[in-house]
């Protein structure tokens, strides 16, 4: 069962953990957030998340090899992953897409770009009022 | 000041009198939140509280504008209501007088002073009696010159918002703008940063580990108190230089991301890396016995020989793989190189397709003991000399340093590069004793210049990781200073971020140790490695050098450009000066200074000379001619037809501006580098990219430049588009008006100038008060 308004974040830079922690807490999700990609596969075994916000690069293991562990794992495979990174070129886009991540949010992100993919991914409404 | 007449006037001073320190209270509550707030929703809900703890608001709430809907969105708020009424409450002070949504940071605020007689009252009287609204007030919040919010306060008290409340709470609103934009300026920065290190540690064509991130992994693998032993497999795709050549650029991008999608597809969750052009690496651990490897070596194989689509037609990349052992073929740092060296080497067999390393396959090995001997032997008999590249000051162009370089004057082969010999040095221990004898050497002609008058210059001296295995820098940097009798002032010693890394608490302790006594530090290629301003403000270094890489794409790469700005920007930001490496051209130049770059080396003013030359240039005074064209109004023309060029350039000559034109493109981003142009003006339709194609680049690279498009009828649509995004100010029809022509150009230079005072303008008022970011009275 996944925890219908849990969002997960992984990213090593406390900084980016706690501008998109405020970000999600205000528009009324419940958040947890780690540091590294091992405590983000941890906290989606042990969390249920709705969606996970990963940032591609991470020391020890990064957002790609995350990826492509959930992705190979059934209990996981369904769950959104949102891409978090500072890079749009060509050659991360096509590896991402090749392992099955479609949505990129740039950093710094915006507000209302987060808000809209959370929608789209989401479907709406898991936010409280 | 009047005499107060009654008792309650005195009374109704007196409460104005509170009500005003009340609001000084809240505004120096929220000056204060406002430097400690990391997120944007931290600081809007503080400040929502502080005006209902502080400043007696009833209600206190902030709305941010949805760009796309321009809908207005409640991020925070305070007081008793909830969520649905505050957002009536922000329809209801809105429709009192709709705040314009592009009027900026000239929006004035919403007040209304009595609740119950403003229109249209009826609507909300209800809400309004219930939450004791008498007065009430909406404030624009603005970032980087947009509206993008309100910060709205209620009173139950009716006339609260007189001229000093309403100055005092947009003062508020002002302050919390500023906030945004400099938290804003620290997200960029922090984007920038993690761009940086991403470069570094991925291939940015395929997308896969780059070869600095594989020998991490490796060091790490091999470190872990569970290996028992690690494969590398280096597989080396022997054609693939050859169908580069024949195919285009893009399609050549376009096979080797199809090679890497195949093999992450073929080995999901193989560490994997793009480690040369033609070669990936792939990292086994723990494997039961070498038939893991090379069972592993014939899939990899398999893989890769298949043919693969690159554009129309199939192509076979006739690959080999080299496999090395740890431990047994080296440690976890030659590893890599083992499995480059079997994966380079000729089969015995014809038809194998892999080869493990071994060291006689190592064919530079019999080389390496050869070198190594003559190594030896150069330094006692004294074939090394130092080389010196001068280093440039970028406002006075004098030459205000020099780093010293290692050449070898070998027997029989004359001088030979650093790079054909620096690596075998460090392999074969002998840095340590060549690297003395740089550094002795360095100080004594250093001295010797002092000795024979000519002008002061630093001298730079690189060390290598290899120098700080043991701690004897700071005896030897010392006893070099000592025995020449230099002044260790003149002294800078050049480092790079992985030796840094690497030895980093004992370097930053042998850097402070050498800095107390006056020697100074720069820390070099900065960018290429994990750069980082945390470890940066740990560093006692004077000088960054910004790698040639960035260098020499400056000026036709954004995100190179980005990059050097991001970097000049960081260094200034923590009192460091910059000192561009590789300059080669006058764009490049003119980039770097209108960034404010410190200091230059490259072979625009000169390459590295041999000591009798160097002293040449310097006892002559030669330094770097700088242009200044501060006050000239510069204007380049791009247009690939030399007719109209010509037309153009009679034209616009005869108004006294400085024209520069040229009919390709390449060569306008060389002039734009090279020159302060203020207007750029340029045709349509171009061979090698469209006019607005261009303007948008020199818009990304050159913000301040006001630029106009020439072009027919026919083309007017993709021009729209340019100027609704910002690319383009103007555009121009053919055949033009000479007149019309004028005075846009005129009218843009105007607008370039006010640009540009204004921009001074701010830096002057940011160097009055460094100490203070955000300014504002706390």
């Amino acid at each position: 069962m996944s925890t219908q308004n849990t969002v997960l974040i992984a990213d090593d830079d406390p900084r980016n953990r706690k501008l998109l922690t405020t970000l999600l807490l205000n528009a009324g999700y419940r958040v947890v957030s780690v540091a590294s990609g091992a405590a983000a596969l941890e906290a989606v075994a042990s969390q249920s998340p709705a969606l996970l916000l990963l940032d591609l690069m991470m020391p020890g293991m990064d957002g790609f090899e995350v990826v492509h562990r959930l992705k190979s794992d059934p209990a996981t495979a369904a769950m959104p992953v949102i891409m978090v990174t500072a890079i749009d070129d060509e050659g991360s886009r096509a590896r991402l897409a090749a392992a099955g991540v479609k949505d990129l949010l740039i950093k710094p992100v915006d507000r209302w770009a987060l808000k809209a993919m959370l929608d789209r991914v989401l479907g709406g409404g898991h936010g409280q009022d | 000041m009047d005499r107060i007449e009654n008792r309650d006037e005195l009374a109704l001073a007196q409460q104005e009198l509170l009500r005003a320190n009340r609001l000084y209270a809240m505004l120096s509550q929220i000056n204060r939140t406002i430097v400690r707030s990391e997120a944007p929703d931290d600081l809007f809900a503080n400040v929502c509280r502080i005006a209902l703890e502080h400043g007696g608001f009833s209600l206190a709430w902030i709305c941010l504008l949805e760009p796309a809907s321009a809908r207005s969105e409640l991020v925070a708020c305070a007081g008793g209501a909830s969520a649905q009424e505050f957002d009536r409450l922000t329809g209801w002070l809105t429709r009192q007088q709709p705040m314009p949504q592009d009027g900026g940071e000239s929006v004035p605020p919403i007040i209304v002073n009595d609740a119950l007689s403003a229109a249209p009252v009826t609507v909300e009287v209800d809400l309004l009696a219930e939450r004791l609204v008498r007065s009430g007030g909406a404030f624009p919040i603005c970032r980087d010159g947009d509206l993008i919010g309100t910060f709205h306060l209620v009173s139950a008290e009716a006339d609260f918002f007189k001229a000093t409340e309403v100055n005092l709470m947009s003062e508020v609103a002002a302050d919390i703008s500023y906030a945004l934009n400099a938290l804003r300026h620290e997200e960029r920065r922090i984007a920038a940063e993690s761009k940086m290190r991403y470069q570094a540690y991925y291939d940015a064509q395929t997308g896969v580990p780059s070869r600095a991130w594989f020998e991490e992994r490796l060091a790490d693998v091999c470190a872990a108190a569970d290996t028992s032993s690690v494969q590398v497999l280096v597989a080396d795709l022997r054609q693939y230089h050859g169908i580069v050549q024949l195919l285009s650029p893009a399609a050549g991008i376009e096979l080797i991301r199809t090679v890497a999608r195949q093999l992450e597809a073929a080995f999901p969750g193989l560490a994997m890396a793009r480690v040369m052009e033609s070669k990936f690496a792939f990292l086994l651990r723990n494997a039961s016995g070498l038939h893991e490897a090379e069972e592993l070596a014939w899939q990899i194989h398999q893989v890769l020989a298949r043919g693969m689509q690159a554009g129309a037609q199939e192509m076979f990349l006739a690959p080999f793989i080299g496999i090395a052992s740890y431990p047994q073929d080296s440690g976890a740092t030659g590893l890599l190189r083992c499995a480059t060296v079997a994966a380079d080497s000729k089969a015995a067999d014809a038809n194998a397709l892999c080869s493990f390393y071994s060291p006689d396959l190592d064919q530079n090995s019999r080389r390496w003991l050869d070198m190594d001997s003559a190594l030896r032997r150069a330094l006692e008999r004294k074939e090394f000399v130092l080389h010196y590249q001068p280093q440039v000051d970028l406002r006075s162009g004098r030459i205000v340093g020099a780093e010293a370089l290692l050449r070898w004057n070998r027997p029989g082969h004359g001088l030979v590069p650093p790079m054909e010999f620096i690596g075998q040095l460090e392999e074969s221990g002998l840095i340590e004793a060549v690297g003395e004898w740089v550094m002795q050497e360095a100080c004594r002609r250093r001295r010797a210049w002092q000795d024979q008058g000519l002008p002061p210059v630093r001298v730079a001296v690189n060390l290598s990781a290899r120098q700080f295995h043991d701690d004897r820098v700071p005896t030897m940097v010392r006893r070099a200073l000592g025995d020449s009798g230099l002044d260790p002032g003149c002294l800078e010693l050049e480092l790079t971020e992985s030796v840094v890394l690497t030895h980093a608490d004992q370097v930053i302790r042998t850097m402070r140790e050498l800095n107390a006594t006056g020697v100074s530090h720069a820390l070099d290629d900065f960018g290429t490695g994990y750069s980082s301003l945390s470890y940066l403000q740990r560093l006692p270094v004077a000088r960054i050098k910004i790698d040639k890489s960035f260098v020499t794409n400056l000026i036709s790469s954004a995100s190179d450009a980005a990059i050097a700005r991001a970097v000049i920007g960081m260094a200034h930001s923590l009192g460091l000066a910059v000192i561009a490496e590789g300059v080669e051209t006058q764009g490049q130049l003119g980039y770097l200074r209108s960034l404010g770059c410190e200091e230059m080396q490259g072979y625009l003013f000169s390459r590295p000379l041999p000591e009798t030359e160097f002293l040449e240039l310097l006892a002559a005074g030669r330094g770097l001619a700088l242009s200044e064209e501060t006050m000239d109004r510069v204007l380049l023309l791009v247009d690939d037809e030399p007719n109209i060029l010509t037309a153009l350039k009679r034209t616009l000559r005869r108004e006294g501006y400085r024209v520069l034109s040229t009919n390709r493109v390449a060569e306008g981003f060389e002039l734009l580098g090279a020159h302060r142009v203020g207007v750029v003006i340029c045709d349509q339709r171009m061979p090698e990219m469209t006019g607005t194609e261009f303007l948008r680049r020199t818009k990304a690279l050159y913000p301040d430049t006001v630029r106009i498009v020439l072009s027919g009828y026919t083309e007017l649509n993709s021009i729209i588009d340019a100027v609704n995004r910002g690319a383009v100010y103007k555009f121009i029809t053919k055949p033009w008006d000479d007149e019309v022509l004028l005075d846009s150009v005129r009218d843009a230079f105007r607008m370039y100038e006010i640009g540009r005072e204004h921009r001074a303008m701010s830096q002057r008022l940011k160097a009055m008060d460094p100490a203070d970011p955000l300014g504002g009275p706390a």
